[in-house]
């Protein structure tokens, strides 16, 4: 009989203890809490659960991953888990990482980090990865004068092919002035290719003057763009210096169209609005745009000559150069446009974005430089054709505010060109100056043929960005709703460091922290909470380097 | 000594017994139902979300499960969410199903973080034995547990921390 109970018992028993037990236990609070920095150092740390656990292991690392030389004591009193200090510890960033088990005998992992004696470096916040502002204002000078060199020769070049007048006079007369315009252009060019080498490297500013510096540059599409620019204004120049002379006449046109075109590929090889995709739209919409422009900034200077040293072939010139300008210049306004709207992808973008302000600028300019046009044309072209007295200073002196207001567009323009524009921000793989993005990229496939694109910048131990871009099985970004990130670096003894990630962007989320502490093989998954009821989980090794 | 096997055997079951926590997972009370026969599911909701009160819970109907009809809650508001499907299922009597409940939704009702409560449906099974998974989603005031984590092949549910309950098809005896 009572064997007989024992027997139902014990099967009782049994079946209560074989039932499926889930629960895992549950981390309530640590003390020190997460990320938090503490001014003195702690004498225990404090892992509260919501149920008794038995500890497994673990680490309280430094800052350089070694392990912390302390007598430290691991105990379990219930559900709190205790590690006490012998020796206090020294002021620096730590990672603690634990395992336990509870009673389901599930093993539960996770790491917290904190710091003592104020936020260590490694944990504030790193400017954001922008173009060194030495080197990203100095290019934007050089990139001004560069235009207002090459756009000054090419278009005063295109003026004298287009609306010639007494041939060797007016180029012998122009040529000093397109003289410094070419050697404005050319030491532009090339400190453009070092410029661009320090922007790339980041260099110090004593570095400039390494070859290291400008090989770099020499590689970039600018380093192209400024050799194509040589090119064109060594044929140019060469173009001028024959056609002043007479006994060289036939050299003048080859010459001068050569570097023409030259001039323009300089445009087109390089700068975020000509290789934006569509190219195919981007690219002759630059060159027209640029060429346009050119013939318009660079016939300035030969229209002053006209106006100031007026006489009987002036007039036709300048009646010539307006009538052409009237169905160039909408040509100009619509490539314009068309880039504008490749760049800004939303006209909200105008107001809200850097790129957007300054294009504001641009386009203020412009316009002003239009209604100065407008008046030169409607009023007073017809009072100088009239032979109105004083017409001829008028114009002149119209004619220089332009030069100016020229002048203050490409200066505008520069600008931009040293700016990302917004369809950059939202872009994803290579950034625009072709090179790819900077520390460690990866990609990880999930479930439904979706992928994320990681990067993680700089990809060395302390501080760093984590980029993950979602991409649906069409390529197309997608936004989860939810989307976070589990960490771990088996060899240093992390584990189940959670963190959610920020939205940045459509597809685009990001985590910003001191989390990659340690060098080594770092596994992360990411999970992406695509609907409701449907998590995509995105695997991925980073290596961090020391 | 005879008179201490009783004792002993009394002890031992409590002590299993005690060792036994709440279950944490939100599970089906049932372990099978045949395929194709009508069924009732219970889905079982032990606790809110890590300390708030639950006030919204969700159930994802799988493919293949026709005919539901969820059971009301005293304090609980409920809506289904209907979808069209893309190839119909032959149903009873030589119809075919164009339309299937794809969501059924508790909303409006408290159940606090140290409370225990059961949603049901009844439906019809699939027509093919093996398992499936009704993914749940509990929203409470600001956070949401979600029971939506599938195995993959070779990967046993204990593996997951949040696995989607679960229900076993067995062929029509």
């Amino acid at each position: 009989m009572t064997r007989a109970l024992f027997i139902v018992l014990l099967l009782c028993g049994l079946t209560l203890a074989a039932a499926p037990v889930n629960a895992h236990a549950l981390l309530l609070g640590t003390t020190p809490a997460d990320r938090e920095t503490l001014a003195v150092a702690p004498g225990t740390i404090v892992l509260r659960f919501n149920e008794p656990v038995v500890p497994i292991s673990a680490r309280l690392l430094d800052e350089r991953g070694m392990a912390v030389a302390s007598d430290a004591s691991l105990e379990a009193h219930d559900a709190e888990l205790r590690l006490t200090l012998a020796e206090p510890l020294a002021d620096g960033a730590y990672v603690f990482s634990y395992r336990i088990t509870s009673e389901d005998s599930h093993p539960v992992a996770g790491t917290i980090l904190f710091a003592v004696g104020g936020e260590p470096a490694a944990w504030r916040a790193a400017p954001v990865a922008q173009d060194n502002p030495l080197w990203a204002s100095a290019s934007a000078v050089n990139r001004a004068v560069h235009l207002a060199g090459l756009l000054g020769l090419a278009g005063g070049m295109a003026f004298l092919l287009l609306f010639p007048g007494e041939r060797l006079a007016d180029r012998r007369a122009l040529a000093p002035c397109l003289a410094v315009c070419a050697a404005l252009a050319a030491s532009t060019a090339l400190l453009a290719i070092g410029l661009q080498g320090a922007v790339l490297a980041d260099a110090a500013p004593r570095e400039l003057l390494t070859a290291k510096i400008w090989l770099l540059g020499c590689a970039s599409t600018r380093g192209t763009a400024a050799f194509c620019a040589l090119g064109a204004i060594l044929s140019l120049v060469a173009a001028l210096c024959c056609g002043a002379r007479k006994e060289r006449q036939a050299l003048f046109l080859p010459l001068s169209l050569g570097g023409l075109a030259l001039a323009l590929l300089s445009f087109i090889v390089s700068g975020h609005a000509a290789t934006a995709q569509p190219r195919w739209l981007t690219a002759p919409a630059m060159a027209l745009h640029v060429a346009v422009a050119g013939l318009w900034l660079g016939s300035l200077l030969p229209l002053l000559r006209a106006t100031t040293h007026f006489n009987k072939g002036s007039l036709p010139r300048i009646a010539a150069f307006s009538r052409t300008m009237s169905w160039a210049l909408p040509l100009l306004a619509l490539c314009g446009v068309a880039l504008c709207i490749v760049q800004l992808q939303a006209w909200s973008a105008l107001g809200s974005s850097r790129y957007g302000a300054i294009l504001t600028l641009k386009l203020l300019f412009v316009g002003l430089l239009l209604m100065l046009a407008a008046h030169n044309k409607l009023r007073l072209t017809p009072a100088l054709k009239r032979g109105e007295i004083g017409a001829g200073p008028r114009l002149a002196r119209a004619i220089r505010c332009e030069i100016a207001l020229g002048l203050a567009v490409l200066a505008a323009t520069a600008l931009l060109s040293q700016t990302v524009p917004p369809r950059s921000l939202g872009d994803h793989a290579v950034h625009e100056h072709g090179e790819t993005l900077r520390g460690y990229t990866t990609v990880a496939t999930g479930p439904g043929g979706r992928m994320a694109l990681i990067n993680v910048d700089p990809a060395t131990a302390g501080r760093n960005q984590l980029d993950v871009r979602f991409l649906a099985a069409d390529g197309r970004a997608f936004s989860p709703l939810e989307a976070k990130v589990l960490m771990s670096n088996e060899l240093a003894g992390i584990e189940g460091l959670s963190r959610p990630l920020e939205r940045v962007d459509v597809g685009h989320y990001r985590l910003s922290g001191p989390e990659f502490a340690l060098p080594g093989a770092w596994r992360l998954r990411i999970d992406a909470l695509v609907s409701d009821y449907e998590q995509a989980s995105f695997v991925a090794a980073i290596p961090i380097a020391r | 000594m005879r008179h201490c096997f009783p004792m002993l055997a009394i002890a031992a079951s409590l002590v299993a017994f005690a060792a036994v926590p709440a279950q944490a997972h939100v599970t089906i009370e049932q372990s099978q139902a045949v395929a194709g026969a009508t069924a009732k599911v219970t889905l079982r909701v032990p606790h809110g979300c890590d300390g708030a009160p639950m006030h919204t819970f969700k159930v994802l109907i799988p493919e293949g499960v026709t005919g539901v009809k969820p059971m009301p809650k005293a304090g609980w508001q409920l809506r289904t969410v209907k979808a069209k499907l893309d190839k119909p299922l032959a149903g009873d009597h030589g119809a075919s199903i164009t339309e299937v409940v794809r969501e059924v939704i508790w909303s409006g009702g408290n159940l606090p973080d140290d409370q225990y409560d059961e949603f049901v449906l009844r439906g019809a099974m699939p027509a093919t034995a093996g398992t499936i998974y009704f993914a749940a989603v509990q929203e409470c005031e600001k956070a949401a547990e979600r029971w939506i984590e599938i195995p993959a092949a070779g990967q046993g549910s204990g593996d997951l921390k949040m696995p989607a309950p679960r229900l076993q098809i067995v062929p029509k005896p």
